[in-house]
C-alpha cells in the first residue's frame, strides 16, 4: 500500500497531465453547438459588447466601400422593382394582391465576429431571439450564401459559416441544371467544392452556381459563385471547384432568411419521419 | 508568491486579449495563424513546477478555445502536451543555476541561439499537434504540412520579437 502511494506521488505530475488532458479531449469529442451557445450567452455582456465596439471602429473605416455596395444593390433592386411593376401594370396604377404574401422575408444583421483561418469557422451576428431569429435559418449577403444559424440566444446568434468543413447544402449549376452538395474542403477561403455532379452533364469553367431551392434555408437562384475548375473523382462524378462571390473575410452586413411556411414545412417533415 | 502570481496573471490576460482582438483580426488567410499566447507558457519562470505549468496551460487553452469559437478543448489538449515537456526543453538550453532562479526565460539570459532553439521546438510541437487535431484527418496532407510550416514560422517570429518587450531587464528579479 505504501509502495503504491509512493509510486502515485512519484508520477503525480503525469497523472495531473492525464486528468486535464482527458477533460480537454472529452470537451472536444462531446462538443456541441448548444454548449457554444451557452458560452456565448454568458459571455455576451462582456465580450459581445467589446467585440461590437471593436467591430464598430473597423466598420467605420470601410464605410466608403459599404456605401458603394449598398448603392449598387439599391440600383439593382430599383431596376427589379420597375421591371416587376411594369409587368403587372396593364391598366393605370399598380394593383397589389393583398392575399399574396412574400414567401421569404429577411432580417438584417451585422457580423460582430468572424473567422476564415480554421477548418470549422463560425460567425456571430448581433440579431437574436429578440428579432425573431431561429436555428436552421439561412444567412445570405448581397453576393451569395454566408451560412446557417446553429444556435440563438437573446441578442446574438451563432452561424456555421460556409467555410466550415462540417456543413454542406444543395446548389445547382445554372446552365446545366444539375444539382449537388457544396462543401468546403478547408483549402482556400474563397473557394468551395461541389461534388456528385454526374459525368454526362456539360460543365464549363465560368458557369454560374446558384442555390437549388430544395430546402427552406435559401430561396431559389441566389448566385453563389462560378466554376473555377473541374475533374472526375470517385468513379462517375465531377468534383468542381467553385470561386465564391462572397468575400467571407470582408462581409459585415448580412440578411437572415425567414421562410413564411417554416413551421408548416417542419411539421410535414416530422410526419414523414414518423 | 503573490507578486509573481499577479504579474503572471497580468501577462496571461494581456496575451489572451492581444490574440483575440489583434492577431485574430489580421488579414492572414488560411495558411497562417500566429499563436502568440504560447509566449505565456514559454516565459513562465525557470523554476515553476510542471504542476503549475499544467494548470496555467489548462486555463490558457480553455480561454483561447472559448474565445476562438472553434472546437472546445482543441487548444487545451495541445497546450497541455507542451506544458508537460516544457521543463525538459528548458533544461536543454539553460544552465543549472538558471533553472533554479525565478527569472523569466529570455534570449538575454540564455543567449539568442539557445532561446531560438527552445522556441522553435516548442512552437513546432504545439502547432503540429494543434493543426493535426483541427484537421482530424490526413486528407489534405500537403496543405496541412504547409499550414504547420507557415504558422510555426510566423509564430516563432512573433514570440522571439515579443519576448524582448515582455521580459525586459531582469537584474532586480533574479533570485
Amino acid at each position: 500500500m505504501n509502495n503504491l502511494l509512493r509510486f502515485l506521488v512519484g508520477i503525480r505530475v503525469f497523472l495531473l497531465f492525464l486528468f486535464l488532458e482527458i477533460i480537454a479531449i472529452t470537451l472536444m469529442v462531446t462538443h456541441s453547438y448548444y454548449q457554444q451557445s451557452v458560452i456565448i450567452n454568458n459571455l455576451h455582456t462582456a465580450r459581445g459588447v467589446m467585440q461590437a465596439h471593436a467591430t464598430n471602429f473597423i466598420e467605420y473605416l470601410s464605410l466608403r466601400e459599404v456605401n458603394t455596395i449598398l448603392s449598387e444593390e439599391n440600383t439593382r433592386l430599383r431596376n427589379e422593382l420597375s421591371y416587376h411593376q411594369s409587368d403587372k401594370d396593364t391598366t393605370r396604377g399598380t394593383v397589389y394582391d393583398s392575399l399574396k404574401m412574400p414567401l421569404y422575408t429577411y432580417i438584417s444583421a451585422n457580423i460582430i465576429d468572424n473567422s476564415v483561418n480554421k477548418q470549422h469557422n463560425f460567425i456571430i451576428l448581433d440579431a437574436g431571439k429578440d428579432r425573431g431569429v431561429e436555428p436552421d435559418m439561412g444567412v445570405i449577403t448581397e453576393n451569395g450564401v454566408v451560412g446557417v444559424i446553429t444556435a440563438v440566444d437573446e441578442h446574438f446568434s451563432f452561424v456555421k459559416s460556409i467555410l466550415n468543413t462540417g456543413w454542406k447544402f444543395n446548389v445547382r449549376l445554372k446552365q446545366s441544371g444539375d444539382f449537388g452538395p457544396l462543401q468546403w474542403d478547408g483549402l482556400y477561403y474563397n473557394q468551395s467544392v461541389l461534388s456528385d455532379i454526374p459525368q454526362h452533364s456539360k460543365i464549363n469553367a465560368g458557369d454560374t452556381v446558384v442555390t437549388s431551392g430544395y430546402s427552406e434555408l435559401f430561396p431559389q437562384n441566389i448566385p453563389i459563385g462560378v466554376v473555377h475548375s473541374y475533374e472526375i473523382k470517385r468513379s462517375n462524378f465531377y468534383e468542381i471547384r467553385v470561386d465564391l462571390f462572397a468575400d467571407l473575410k470582408k462581409i459585415q452586413h448580412v440578411n437572415i432568411v425567414t421562410f413564411l411556411y417554416r413551421d408548416e414545412l417542419k411539421s410535414l417533415k416530422k410526419l414523414e419521419n414518423e | 508568491m503573490s507578486r509573481h502570481f499577479f504579474q503572471q496573471l497580468f501577462y496571461f490576460i494581456l496575451l489572451v486579449l492581444l490574440q483575440d482582438f489583434v492577431i485574430e483580426r489580421l488579414p492572414l488567410g488560411t495558411y497562417v495563424s500566429p499563436e502568440i499566447y504560447l509566449l505565456f507558457i514559454l516565459m513562465l519562470p525557470f523554476n515553476s513546477s510542471t504542476m503549475s505549468t499544467l494548470f496555467w496551460a489548462f486555463a490558457m487553452g480553455l480561454s483561447i478555445d472559448v474565445l476562438s469559437m472553434g472546437v472546445l478543448g482543441l487548444h487545451t489538449s495541445a497546450l497541455l502536451v507542451l506544458a508537460l515537456v516544457r521543463q525538459r526543453l528548458l533544461k536543454l538550453v539553460s544552465s543549472k543555476e538558471q533553472m533554479e532562479s525565478n527569472a523569466y526565460p529570455s534570449s538575454r539570459l540564455i543567449g539568442f541561439q539557445p532561446y531560438l532553439i527552445y522556441v522553435v521546438i516548442s512552437v513546432l510541437l504545439y502547432t503540429t499537434l494543434l493543426l493535426c487535431l483541427d484537421n482530424f484527418s490526413f486528407n489534405n496532407i500537403g496543405h496541412l504540412f504547409l499550414r504547420i510550416l507557415f504558422s510555426s514560422l510566423v509564430t516563432t517570429v512573433f514570440i522571439v520579437a515579443m519576448q524582448y518587450a515582455f521580459t525586459g531587464k531582469q537584474k532586480t528579479r533574479n533570485a
